[in-house]
C-alpha cells in the first residue's frame, strides 16, 4: 500500500493576512498591500507543504470566499446572494442565486489560483464544488429542475477541469458534502441522475480526481459508491465508522484530522485506525488528510495538525 | 398595547473617532467633523468629547470616549424613533469575545471565518467554565440612566457560547466513549449546561437585581446543529430558572423549522426575534416560516426582522408596512414587534440610522393601516 499525506480546500487565512483585510477594508492600507499579504500567505504555505512531503500542494485557495464564490462571481445566469450557513458550522457562504441558464464566459478560475503555485514544480491539487452540492445549495429560480441544473453546472466544471488540467493541476477534489450530510442525502430516484452527471463532467478529463464526502456519515450511501467514475474517494473518518464499510477502495483520502474541532489528535491513535481501515478496505494508495477544509480552524491550530497528519503518515507507512 | 412596536437587536458600528483614539492613532479633522455632525442630529454636547480625543488615552478617558459612544448610539436609537433601545453594544469588543474575556476556563487560539472577510477570535474551553464578573453590569446601568425610552439588554446566550468555542475540556471528558458521535453530544450538553449554571445565571442575576427587565438572549448558533436543539432548549432553562425578567431570544441566519419542538419547552422566553428580510423577495418569500408558529400554536410575541443588515439598500417605509402587514396576516398582530435582522454593526451609522428611521415609519404606516387610518 502507498501511504501519502495531503491537504486540500480552503485553508485559514494567517493572523497577518486577516489584519491585512481588515485594513484595506478600513481604507488603511492599500490594495497592493493587501495582494502582497495574500501571496505572502500562500508562498508560505506552499513552502510547508513541499519542506514537510506533501503529496499534493494546495495554495490554500486563499481567494475562495467560498467555494461557490468565483462561479457566482464569474458564470453569466448565477449571482452570489444572501449569507447563508455552510451546513453544521459557524462560517456561511454568499448562496448562489441561478437566475438564467449558465453561461461560461471564457476562462476565469486562473484569477482566483496564486501564480507562482500554478507555475511550481510539484503535484499540486485544488478542490471544486460538486455539482449536486452546487443544486442542493443554490436558490434556483430559473431551472426549477435539480437534474437540469446539475447538468448544465457539470458541463461547466468539465471546461473547469480541462482549464485547470491545462494550468498544470494534477488532482481536482469534487467537494460534496451534500452527498454525506444527513438532511441533504439524494434518495435512490436522483443517484442514476447523479452518475450521469459526473460521467459528463470527467468527458476527456486525465487529472486525478476523487469524490470528497465530508460532514456524514458514507456508509449510508455505501451501495451507490462503486458506481461513481472517480479515482478516488476522500471519506470523513470523524463521521463515519469503518466497521460498516464493507466495500474495495483503490485509492482513500482518510479524513481523519478534525477540521472543526482544536482538540489535537494523537499521530499513533490515528496510524493505529487508518491501519485497521486499511486491512478492511485493502487500497492500493491511503492518503491521510483532514477531514474537510482546515478553513474552520485558526491558522495556528491549522498548521499543528498539518505536522500531526505528517507524523501519522509516517507511523502508519513505518510501523 | 401600541402595535408594531419597534426594537434594535443590539449592536452598532464603533464611530472611527472612538475607534481610532483606543487604538491610539491619530483623529482626522472628518473624525471631528463627524462628531459635531451627529451631536447637531442626536442633541448631544460633545465639547467634553471633543477636549478627551485631543488629550492622552488614559484608562478613565477610554472608559469616557466608550460611554459618549454608548450616549450617541443610545440616542441614535431614540432618534430614529424606537420603542426600546440600547446603547449599541459600544461597551463590548463583540458579541463572543467579550463574553469569553469575562469567563474563566477559555484560552483564545486565534482568528476563524465568518464569511467573506470577516473573522472572529475563536477559543477553546479547557476548563470548566465560570464567571468573572457580570460583564454587563456597568453598560446596563450606563444605559438605564441615560436613555429615555424602554431597555432591552441583549447578550450572547450559553449555547451559542458553546457552539462557537472548540470544546478541548469536554471533548477529553468524554473521549473514552466508544461511539464519536455519541461523544460529542455528551460534551457538547455538559459544556453549555455548565456555562448555563456557572455564567448565565449569574450574570442574569446581576442585572435583575441591578434593575433589568428584559433581556434579549442572543443564540445565533440554535438552529446549527439538529440535533442539538434540545441542548439549546436545557441550557436556556437552565440560564433562567428562578429568575423574574421578560426573556425574549434573537436566532438568525438559520433554518426555524429544526426549532421545533424543541423550542416549545422554553416556557421562560416570551419572544423570538427572527431574521426573515435577508431572505425576502417580491412574494414575500422570506416571511413564509412564520407559519411554523402557528402550525405548533406557538403564541408567542415574534420580533419580526424586516431590515437586511448586510447590504447599504436602505428598505423604503412602504416596505417595510407591506413586511409588517404581511406578517399581521398570519399572526395576532398584538404578537408583533418590529426589528432589524440582527445587529447593525457592519453598516455607518448614516446607513444604521437610515435604515433604522425608515423601520420606525414603516411600523407607523403599517399601525395606521391596521386601525384603519389609511
Amino acid at each position: 500500500m502507498n501511504v501519502g499525506f495531503h491537504a486540500s480546500g480552503i485553508f485559514p487565512r494567517s493572523e497577518k493576512l486577516i489584519q491585512a483585510t481588515r485594513d484595506f477594508a478600513h481604507k488603511r492600507c492599500s490594495k497592493e498591500d493587501v495582494r502582497k499579504a495574500f501571496e505572502a500567505d500562500a508562498r508560505e504555505l506552499v513552502e510547508m507543504q513541499r519542506k514537510e512531503g506533501f503529496s499534493f500542494i494546495t495554495d490554500g485557495m486563499l481567494l475562495w470566499d467560498d467555494i461557490f464564490r468565483p462561479f457566482s462571481e464569474s458564470l453569466g445566469g448565477v449571482k452570489a446572494g444572501g449569507v447563508t450557513r455552510y451546513f453544521e458550522n459557524n462560517t456561511f457562504f454568499r448562496q448562489p442565486v441561478i437566475t438564467g441558464r449558465l453561461a461560461l464566459n471564457g476562462p476565469f478560475i486562473q484569477k482566483y489560483l496564486f501564480k507562482e503555485w500554478v507555475k511550481g514544480d510539484f503535484p499540486k491539487i485544488i478542490n471544486l464544488p460538486g455539482p449536486y452540492t452546487f443544486s442542493v445549495l443554490s436558490e434556483d429560480s430559473y431551472y426549477h429542475d435539480r437534474q437540469k441544473l446539475m447538468q448544465e453546472f457539470s458541463v461547466i466544471l468539465n471546461a473547469v477541469a480541462k482549464e485547470l488540467e491545462k494550468l498544470g493541476i494534477n488532482y481536482i477534489r469534487f467537494s460534496e458534502p451534500a452527498l454525506a450530510y444527513a438532511e441533504t442525502r439524494p434518495g435512490e430516484n436522483r443517484r442514476k441522475g447523479i452518475i450521469e452527471n459526473y460521467r459528463m463532467m470527467f468527458d476527456g478529463v486525465k487529472a486525478g480526481t476523487s469524490l470528497n464526502l465530508f460532514f456524514g456519515d458514507i456508509t449510508h450511501i455505501i451501495d451507490f459508491i462503486p458506481e461513481l467514475p472517480f479515482s478516488g474517494l476522500d471519506i470523513d473518518f470523524t463521521e463515519t465508522s469503518i466497521r460498516n464499510l464493507g466495500i474495495s477502495l483503490k485509492s482513500v483520502s482518510l479524513g481523519c484530522i478534525d477540521s472543526r474541532s482544536s482538540f489535537l489528535e494523537d499521530p499513533e491513535n490515528i496510524a493505529r485506525q487508518a491501519r485497521a481501515f486499511a486491512e478492511s478496505v485493502n487500497p492500493e494508495r491511503l492518503y491521510l488528510t483532514p477531514n474537510c477544509d482546515l478553513e474552520f480552524l485558526p491558522y495556528s491550530i491549522a498548521a499543528k495538525k498539518m505536522s500531526i497528519l505528517k507524523e501519522a503518515a509516517r507511523l502508519l507507512a513505518n510501523p | 398595547m401600541k402595535l408594531f412596536q419597534t426594537q434594535e437587536i443590539g449592536s452598532l458600528a464603533k464611530p472611527n473617532w472612538r475607534v481610532k483614539k483606543i487604538q491610539n492613532n491619530a483623529l482626522a479633522e472628518h473624525d471631528y467633523q463627524d462628531i459635531r455632525k451627529w451631536s447637531e442630529i442626536l442633541g448631544i454636547n460633545s465639547a467634553a468629547l471633543a477636549e478627551l480625543l485631543k488629550k492622552e488615552l488614559t484608562p478613565e478617558s477610554r472608559k469616557r470616549i466608550t460611554e459618549f459612544s454608548s450616549l450617541f448610539a443610545i440616542k441614535l436609537c431614540e432618534k430614529a424613533g424606537l420603542d426600546i433601545v440600547f446603547s449599541g453594544e459600544q461597551f463590548r469588543t463583540e458579541m463572543y469575545q467579550e463574553a469569553i474575556e469575562n469567563i474563566n476556563g477559555f484560552v483564545f487560539h486565534g482568528h476563524t471565518r465568518s464569511f467573506d472577510s470577516k473573522y472572529y477570535k475563536k477559543a477553546a474551553v479547557v476548563s470548566p467554565p465560570a464567571l468573572k464578573k457580570n460583564y454587563h453590569l456597568e453598560e446596563f446601568l450606563f444605559t438605564k440612566n441615560n436613555a429615555s425610552k424602554p431597555i432591552k439588554l441583549p447578550l450572547t446566550g450559553a449555547y451559542t457560547l458553546a457552539d462557537w468555542s472548540f470544546n478541548e475540556f469536554y471533548t477529553r471528558k468524554f473521549s473514552a466513549s466508544s461511539d464519536p458521535k455519541e461523544a460529542r453530544y455528551r460534551a457538547k450538553s455538559a459544556f453549555a449546561l455548565d456555562l448555563a449554571k456557572n455564567v448565565m445565571q449569574p450574570l442574569f442575576k446581576g442585572l435583575i437585581d441591578a434593575g433589568c427587565s428584559f433581556i434579549q438572549v442572543d443564540e445565533p448558533a440554535a438552529a446549527t446543529h439538529a440535533n442539538e436543539i434540545p441542548i439549546l432548549a436545557e441550557s436556556f432553562n437552565e440560564s433562567v430558572k428562578g429568575l423574574d425578567c421578560k426573556f425574549s431570544m434573537h436566532i438568525c441566519f438559520s433554518d426555524y423549522r429544526r426549532l421545533f419542538p424543541h423550542i416549545l419547552e422554553m416556557k421562560k422566553c416570551s419572544q423570538f426575534a427572527l431574521e426573515f428580510a435577508n431572505r425576502d423577495d417580491e412574494r414575500r418569500k422570506g416571511y413564509a416560516s412564520l407559519e411554523l408558529f402557528n402550525e405548533y400554536n406557538d403564541n408567542r410575541e415574534i420580533g419580526l426582522g424586516v431590515i437586511d443588515v448586510h447590504n447599504n439598500f436602505i428598505e423604503p417605509r412602504e416596505l417595510v408596512r407591506d413586511r409588517i402587514l404581511y406578517a399581521a396576516r398570519i399572526l395576532d398582530p398584538e404578537r408583533i414587534f418590529v426589528n432589524p435582522d440582527c445587529g447593525l454593526r457592519t453598516r455607518s451609522w448614516d446607513i444604521a440610522f437610515s435604515k433604522l428611521r425608515n423601520m420606525a415609519e414603516g411600523a407607523g404606516l403599517a399601525r395606521m393601516s391596521y386601525e384603519g387610518k389609511l
